[in-house]
């Protein structure tokens, strides 16, 4: 996992984007556990979503406007 | 080096799942496509359930005499511009594909039909009918853009939508490909 | 979009995106754009606070607040951060006094502060923020449904007509037409005034507020698709204190 982590940092440097608005975890930082609703009504947690290779999560604005 | 190789093999596949993310992203920020982004295969096409309306020559127009043809169900109203803007579109597909076996309606949502719709009728020659909701009419309730285009295979299952002014030859491909399915 | 999902599944990643919506509000969002994998439900944006993502721009108590700063995370198995990606188009121009709930516009309601006196006037305005490249129409069109605000009629004021702003010309070069429309921001502003103080006493609340209702009527295009016409209530309440019948000291009043 760690050496999985420091390989793709070598080749991430080169692509994040720098914001003036707070951007959440670091790289390199796990990310907060959470348990939440999904569109269907079951609960999933963090551990659910992340695939054998980890997982995409995007936070986005809003569904409704 | 051994691990420049590596380092270069993960950076590509690192730079594939970023462009995987910014289109996930966007799609999931509100982007809209403009609906369906491609016919859905048969498996994946949902049934409209079967409504009959008036024209406005007063003949009656039901979906379930339809089978058998495609048809292409376009919401508009005569105070939408890309709606009239897509009529003679629409019109063209109609000459084109009406002896293959395509069926064009349109749903007007104006409040007044009776006094609008005639005049533009007349307008862009349509030669397809304009249909007239009625208060039982639940298909029009979830309409919240115009124009919105439904487009149904033969056996009046929901293949593809629309939403947003479209082109002849964006539909046309698609209206091909299902007159040719069974 | 489906293509893309099972793309993202096949390289071993999972896929869930969240927001502040609800369970219900996602579920028509997933109906509708046929999405396939978990849209979460963060209705109090703790999960948003959690990640230190919460936008702190906009204004608390409207209904915007509680969105994050939109952004995606590439995550390892064990849930560490690898890459991001941030978007920083979206924010949200201060807030004045209340913001109305309302589809694809931004409003908000200002005017009518402080405290008013019967038979005073007092304008009520009505700022509104249209999206890039959308307009709704102004008044004087024909064909379409321009954006108009009337207020209820009531005994407790008489409206002025509203005024608005000057239009700007738009070719719809398609359909041959030229049409005033809006873009952007604009403001209605409608001043009514107050009645006498026995119209207005019967309709105030406990607290001395009068509810001044009314409803905005519009019907928005943008380039490529025209919004079906909406209604949105929309009410300020005012507070309105007697006439002033205080007299001053015996020793200081003109005899």
């Amino acid at each position: 996992m760690a050496k999985l982590g420091s390989r793709l940092a070598l080749a991430v440097v080169a692509v994040c984007l720098k914001a003036a608005v707070p951007t959440g975890p670091n790289i390199g930082e796990r990310v907060p556990d959470f348990r939440l609703m999904d569109q269907g009504g079951s609960d999933k947690t963090l551990r659910q979503i992340l695939g054998p290779k980890g997982a995409l999560l995007v936070f986005f604005r809003s569904a409704d406007w | 080096m051994g691990a420049k190789s590596v380092t270069i093999k993960l950076v590509s596949r690192f730079v594939q799942a970023l462009l995987l993310v910014a289109v996930v992203a966007a799609i999931v920020l509100g982007y809209r496509a403009g609906g369906d982004g491609s016919l859905r295969p048969p498996d994946r096409r949902p049934a409209l359930n079967p409504f009959r309306l008036e024209s406005l020559g007063g003949e009656p127009w039901a979906l379930a005499d339809q089978r058998g043809s495609v048809v292409l169900l376009n919401f508009w109203a005569t105070w939408c511009p890309p709606c009239r803007k897509e009529t003679p579109d629409l019109v063209t597909l109609s000459h084109t594909y009406g002896m293959r076996g395509l069926r064009v309606a349109g749903i007007t949502m104006d409040e007044e039909p009776a006094s609008v719709v005639p005049a533009f009728v007349d307008r862009y020659r349509v030669p397809y009918p304009i249909l007239l909701p009625d208060a039982s009419f639940g298909l029009a309730r979830s309409i919240n853009s115009l124009p919105t285009t439904m487009l149904l295979d033969r056996q009046g299952r929901v293949a593809r939508m629309y939403f947003g002014a479209r082109s002849a030859e964006e539909i046309a491909p698609d209206v091909e490909r299902l007159l040719s399915e069974k | 979009m489906e293509n893309r999902r099972v793309q993202i599944a096949a390289q071993g990643l999972g896929l869930a995106a969240i927001s502040y919506d609800s369970p219900a509000v996602l579920k028509a969002f997933a109906d509708r754009e046929h999405v396939g994998f978990p849209l979460l439900s963060d209705t109090d944006s703790k999960v948003i606070r959690s990640y230190g993502i919460l936008n702190e721009g906009v204004e608390k108590g409207t209904f915007t607040y509680g969105i994050p700063h939109p952004g995606t995370y590439l995550l390892d198995a064990g849930g560490v951060v690898v890459a991001k990606y941030l978007f920083r188009r979206f924010g949200l121009a201060g807030e004045k006094r209340e913001a109305v709930d309302a589809k694809y516009l931004k409003f908000s309601l200002a005017g009518g502060e402080g405290t008013l006196r019967p038979n005073q006037r007092v304008s009520l305005a009505v700022d509104i923020r249209l999206p890039r490249r959308m307009h709704v129409y102004a008044p004087g069109v024909t064909g379409y449904l321009p954006i108009s605000l009337k207020l209820a009629d009531s005994p407790a004021w008489t409206s002025d007509p509203v005024t608005f702003p000057a239009a700007k010309l738009m070719r719809l070069e398609a359909i041959h037409e030229t049409v005033p429309v809006y873009e952007g921001r604009l403001q209605l502003l409608d001043t009514i005034t107050l009645s006498g103080p026995q119209q207005i006493e019967r309709l105030l609340d406990g607290e001395r507020m009068l509810t001044v209702a009314g409803e905005l009527r519009y019907q928005a295009c943008d380039d490529r698709r025209c919004y079906v016409p909406e209604t949105v209530p929309v009410k300020w309440k005012l507070k309105v204190l007697p006439f002033d019948r205080i007299r001053a000291p015996e020793n200081l009043r003109r005899k």
